[in-house]
């Protein structure tokens, strides 16, 4: 488990894909994003959006020996913007999701725009 | 008025750039979404003036270039989200307007229809609420309203109008700015954007109100240890912009970098259309200018001799330790960051060499750490930034100084926790030791402040009135109250445990010296068996800054 918790009540527990399902959405409401991509396309250089419900297909989530978190997010952007400025928002867009939704420290959010959507 | 000119147009969308750079910093204050970095309005308008220098020396006779030049400004400045979405705003006004030599007012509306449009097309899941709800029900309404016959001030009138009335309903569809009570950041810049088009097409041209230019500031290169045998040569930029056809050279994109790659290194080359953008650092720039001219001509030149910086650099160090030869190197100093003379003052007693002023909405720059320090003259320095905004800025002073200074950032994010750190300096023990020690004593610091509220708001379900302080504790705000006295009282007792045996309370400029006796005397009353620390800090902003170990 992630993150796991124990307070007078039990435990609570939150698995790496509901990570993955908040910095999905996250990075999706960011302007400029196109879609999110399995990170397995990688190699094939063939890319499909990825649908609700499988978000967590394109972030990859790790923790550290400190309990801080780095995210990789995999996705394709709009065509005709300024794509640095983009890519800065969407990682502070989703570190600070993040943050707010588990109380949780990301170190490192690394963005791999894959391809441009024409 | 029917029709607008190319002239005009470059003043509407000039005094568009001046009136959002006039009312930047109350956009900044509103930015809450997606990230509340209070930075929505600086990047606006530094889009804005990218694209309003693009045209500011264009006389073209058709709108569609200017339009077109002044979305390629926004393009190449495009600063944060809202700078991006506003270029993208513009590239659909400019697209629509292609092959027009005036705006009529059916192209109006088909100009701000295309930049809805374009906005739109490159985001699958726009949030409401925010400057695009703004552009789209605005564009809307304009298309809706507006006849052929219409005038184009009329139509401005409505598209402010109703930009205005949309702007006033973000917060119901954004729960995160309702929560905060604004609007939205970018959906204010855009009707700033828009009243600015509105009055210059009325002909009240607006301008700059405060003719302080926000230039960047040129980044210093400090090179890191001494290179060797590397070449320094010139760092040379250009901009330049392509043809015309007859008089000029096909330019090749791949032939040109493969030319800039035999002759230099470190090259950024960017096109766009007819313009091109270089750097590259060589030896004979001349070589280069030369070449780059056969296929335009330049915009903007810069060229600097990086070899002349790199020794003057180095002089400035030597000159800098050669200047004080009498004193030799200490083995630790400390260098802390505190803003008010009395906080200054308690740093330099509790033993550090130099103090960097700075602190809450006045961050010192690297440079600033980076020569405090070099003036501290020792073998290990030990930087307490006491505020998490300036922990970053000591990181990269650490960084600058690498192999030059053995420099140990210790992350106090306070001022209390600076002292207590500073405190716990053993000037015996060996630089690994002194760093595990002043950082774990960071943990039995609390930290709490008094400052007064800017704006009436609602935080961790506390309501918070303008005016009224709040009692804030470890980052929290525990509660608001409108004498700062009770507050103080309030905190300093919610901060207070059975463990605790020190209280140090840091009084502000804003408080007297016989307030401070009093409040001394009094806390005296409240916890007689814990030792008492009433120090006139002279700080501004805080009225109290405390801290309980």
């Amino acid at each position: 488990m992630a993150i796991s918790k124990t307070n007078k009540y039990g435990t609570i527990n939150i698995s790496l894909d509901a990570i993955g399902v908040v910095a999905g959405n996250a990075c999706l409401n960011c302007y400029g994003v196109y879609c999110l991509v399995n990170k397995k396309q990688i190699k094939d250089k063939v890319f499909t959006p990825l649908k609700e419900g499988e978000y967590s297909k394109g972030v990859n989530i790790e923790k550290d020996k400190k309990n801080d978190y780095v995210v990789d997010l995999y996705l394709l952007l709009a065509h005709g913007i300024k794509i640095p400025e983009i890519l800065n928002e969407v990682q502070k867009k989703v570190r600070y999701d993040l943050e707010k939704a588990f109380k949780i420290k990301v170190k490192q959010v690394n963005v791999h725009a894959l391809d441009v959507a024409k | 008025m029917k029709s607008i000119d190319a002239k005009l147009l470059k003043e509407m969308l000039i005094s568009a750039a001046n009136n959002l750079y006039n009312h930047y910093p109350e956009i900044d204050a509103l930015n809450v979404f997606p990230v509340p970095d209070g930075d929505t309005g600086m990047n606006m308008n530094l889009t804005l003036s990218s694209g309003a220098k693009q045209i500011a020396n264009r006389n073209d006779e058709d709108v569609y270039n200017i339009a077109k030049e002044f979305s390629k400004g926004l393009l190449l400045g495009a600063r944060g989200n809202s700078g991006v979405i506003t270029s993208q705003i513009f590239r659909g006004f400019a697209m629509s307007l292609e092959g027009k030599k005036v705006i009529k007012v059916n192209d109006l509306v088909d100009a701000f229809v295309s930049a809805k449009e374009v906005a739109y097309k490159a985001v699958i899941r726009p949030v409401e609420g925010t400057i695009l709800t703004v552009l789209r029900e605005s564009s809307d309404t304009l298309e809706e309203k507006v006849k052929s016959d219409t005038s184009i001030e009329k139509a401005l009138d409505i598209l402010v109008s109703s930009a205005r009335e949309s702007l006033s309903r973000t917060p119901d569809l954004l729960p995160v700015l309702k929560e905060v009570g604004v609007v939205d950041s970018g959906g204010t810049g855009y009707l700033r954007i828009v009243e600015g088009l509105r009055s210059a097409a009325k002909g009240v041209f607006i301008e700059k109100i405060n003719a302080t230019e926000t230039e960047a500031k040129p980044t210093i290169f400090v090179p890191a240890a001494e290179g060797e045998g590397e070449e320094y040569g010139y760092c040379t930029e250009f901009i330049m912009r392509l043809g015309p056809a007859e008089s000029k050279k096909q330019f090749n994109e791949l032939r040109f970098r493969s030319v800039l790659e035999s002759r230099g290194n470190s090259i950024v080359l960017v096109t766009d259309d007819d313009i091109v953008k270089v750097h590259i650092h060589t030896l004979k720039p001349g070589e280069i200018l030369n070449y780059a001219q056969n296929f335009g001509e330049f915009v903007t030149l810069k060229i600097e001799n990086m070899t002349e910086q790199h020794t003057r650099l180095h002089e400035g160090a030597k000159e800098l330790s050669e200047n004080k030869p009498e004193e030799p190197k200490e083995d630790f100093a400390i260098v802390a960051v505190a803003a008010g003379d009395g906080v200054k003052e308690m740093f330099i007693n509790a033993g550090a060499k130099k103090v960097v002023s700075g602190g809450q909405t006045m961050n010192p720059s690297t440079e600033d750490i980076v020569k405090a320090i070099r003036e501290a003259n020792a073998e290990t320095v030990f930087v307490l930034p006491n505020n998490s905004n300036i922990i970053m800025a000591s990181m990269q002073a650490k960084d600058v100084l690498d192999g030059e200074v053995d420099v140990r950032v210790i992350q106090t994010k306070t001022v209390p926790q600076g002292i207590a750190s500073c405190s716990a300096f053993n000037p015996d023990a060996n630089a690994d030791e002194n760093e595990e020690e002043m950082s774990n004593v960071i943990d039995y610091v609390k930290s709490g402040s008094i400052t007064y509220a800017i704006k009436d708001t609602t935080i961790d379900g506390i309501d918070v009135k303008k005016d009224q302080f709040m009692e804030i504790f470890d980052k929290k705000i525990i509660g608001c109250k409108k004498d700062k006295y009770s507050a103080f009282y309030d905190l300093v007792k919610a901060m207070v445990d059975e463990d605790s045996y020190l209280i140090t309370a840091i009084v502000g400029e804003d408080i007297s010296s016989e307030e401070a006796n009093k409040i001394k005397s009094k806390l005296q009353e409240i916890f007689p068996e814990i030792e008492l620390d009433v120090v006139e800090g002279k700080q501004p902003v805080y009225s109290f800054l405390i801290g309980v170990e």
